[in-house]
Formats: C-alpha cells, structure tokens, sequence
C-alpha cells in the first residue's frame, strides 16, 4: 500500500489529477503484469492497462475507502477488462513463447543469467496455462507479494476461500512445471 | 535441469522465482503517454465548452429558476410596498364623500315623493267631502293599499325637512 494512499485517493476523488497520476505510477506496474501473464502480448496488455486506468479515472468519485488499498479495486477493473477481452477477440493462449523475458539477469554470471531466464520463461509458459483463477492467485499472491485479506478483496472471495485456491494453484503450477521437463 | 533444481528447492525456490517475475515492466514512455492520455480525458469531460450537453441544460435551467425567483420576489416586494404607502386618512375621506352621495340621492327620493302626496292633498281639499262618499271610498280601496304606519311616519318627517 501506498504511503498517504488515503490522502492521494481523496485529492484524486475530489478531481487532483496530480494525485491520481501519483497512484497511476506505483500501481500501473503491477496492474500491467496481472494483465501481461493472463493475455500474453505486450500490446494488448499496454492497451487494457491503459483502459483500467481511464476507467479509474473516470470512475474515481464512485470509489470509497474500505480500508483495502487502492490495488483492490484497480484488480477488479482489471479482471473485468480481461474478460471483456476475452469475450471480444479469441485468445492467443501461446502467445508467450513468443515473448522474450524481459527480466534484468545478474550480468556478472552470464550462464547463470541465461538459465535464470529460461528458468523464469518456462514458469511465465506455466502460468499462462493455469486456470485464470490460479493465474491471478499466483501472480497477486507470489509476484506481487499481496497479503491474503487484499487478494480477497480484489477477487471478491472470502480469506478461507483464497487459501484453499491458493493451495490448488501452487499444485498446479507445479505440475505443469515439472510437466514441461 | 532448472526444473530438478525448483523440484529440489521446492516452494522456497518457486516463490524466490515468481518475485523475478516483478522485474516484468511496461515500457516507460508508454506509461507517460498513456497517464497524460488518461489525465487529458477527464479534462475535457469537465471542460463546458460549447456543446450543449445534459450538464448544460441543467445549469440553464437553474439559471432560469433563479431568475424567476428574484422577478417574483421582486413583484411582491413592489406591491408590499405599494399597500404600506396607501393613504388610510384619503381612503376615509372617499367614503364619507359617498356615505353624503348618498344621503343626498335619499332626500331628492323624498322630495319627489313630498310632492306627489301634496298634490293628492290639495286635490282632497279642492273637492271637498264628496271624497268621502263610503262607495267611492270602497271602490278605491280595494285598489289600493292603506299605507301603515311606519311609512306614514316617513312621510312626515320627509315632509318636515323640506319645510326647513
């Protein structure tokens, strides 16, 4: 959560677009990301980030603060952007073979960078095959480092709800992990 | 191999390698662009204009209201203070000008009147008792009513005032 989330939120309700453009930039690169792993193509992921922000935005003075950060809400537009997507156009599910990792590897050990990032693409492959339930469990909770009570929140479950998806999405990613061998 | 290396570290190692994934990031000037875009269009949603939108016809309207209001209120006050500035004492006079019309529209009644029962008189005197012949009187009276006593006072005090 944002230091001063509250504060920001309420100048941006009250139409400070300097306060939201400080929201935009700490949480559009992690809404990016949820997007990135569950459409798999950089364009399409820049261009529904760009509606859920606007979205936002534009929505911004329906927003009341729950005590959840602001991420919570930005998840849920996210997700409904998603699928809307996925109603308009056939999914490109293999898109991200395609995709080269645009992780920063260590260069001071270059084969070490270069099994890091195989590493990191076949677990990219993995998610983008988990159910989308899984996807965004695993991103929010293990990329994002988000606490139980926000995925919650974000994907309108309960915290009991969340663990046990948790558990599932874990064993399955594992699987396809070690499936891909 | 990388995959013997996540089964042998198990979860720690699966999570250590998912927080890499955070290093995923948009580009840069896309961002910029796309938070000015974002910015920009709510602007020009606030932004009045020219056109006539439902928000314009709103504050037309209440506009209107409001004019209206400060026409009608300023009405009133012009006739409040229209009535405070009438003239009671002038109002007074006026209707004791009419209470004499009045009274002199009564008194031209009862002198015509005056004169009709005077000439019925004379006429008594001129044809002296024959007038009160009782067939005569008979004959008249069921054409005629007996005025009562009320009215004959009249009469008398009509008659007193045209004498003074």
């Amino acid at each position: 959560m944002l230091d001063g989330e509250k504060e920001f939120l309420i100048r941006a309700i009250g139409g400070e677009a300097s306060a939201f453009g400080l929201l935009y930039k700490h949480y559009q690169p992690q809404i990016y990301r949820f997007i990135y792993f569950k459409v798999g193509l950089r364009e399409e992921a820049e261009d529904l980030t760009h509606r859920v922000f606007l979205n936002a935005w534009n929505n911004i003075e329906g927003y009341q603060f729950q005590g959840f950060p602001f991420s919570s809400w930005l998840y849920r537009i996210a997700r409904n952007q998603v699928v809307d997507h996925y109603r308009a156009a056939k999914p490109n599910t293999s898109s991200l073979d395609n995709v080269d990792t645009e992780i920063a590897a260590p260069l001071d050990d270059p084969i070490a960078a270069i099994e890091d990032k195989n590493n990191l693409t076949k677990i990219k492959m993995a998610i983008s095959r988990l159910k989308p339930e899984y996807q965004e469990i695993i991103i929010m909770r293990f990329v994002e480092d988000m606490a139980v009570k926000e995925v919650a929140s974000a994907m309108g479950k309960s915290e009991g709800a969340i663990k046990i998806l948790q558990h599932r999405a874990v064993k399955s990613l594992k699987k396809l992990i070690n499936g891909s061998r | 191999m990388v995959d013997r290396d996540l089964l042998l570290n198990g979860m720690n190692k699966l999570t250590t390698n998912l927080k890499k994934l955070r290093g995923i990031a948009p580009d840069q000037e896309y961002s910029e662009q796309s938070l000015r875009v974002i910015l920009a269009s709510k602007i020009r949603t606030e932004d009045p204009g020219y056109s006539w939108s439902p928000l314009m016809f709103l504050r037309l309207g209440a506009v209107i209201a409001v004019l209206a209001i400060i026409v009608v209120t300023g009405l009133r006050f012009n006739n409040t203070s229209k009535l405070s500035s009438l003239d009671i004492s002038g109002l007074k006079a006026e209707a004791q000008e009419l209470d004499v019309q009045l009274k002199l529209a009564q008194a031209t009644s009862s002198l015509e009147s005056g004169g009709i029962v005077s000439t019925a008189l004379k006429e008594t005197a001129q044809n002296g008792p024959g007038q009160l012949n009782t067939t005569v009187l008979q004959k008249e009276s069921g054409n005629f009513s007996i005025p009562d006593y009320d009215s004959m006072v009249n009469t008398d005090r009509a008659l007193k005032e045209l004498t003074k």
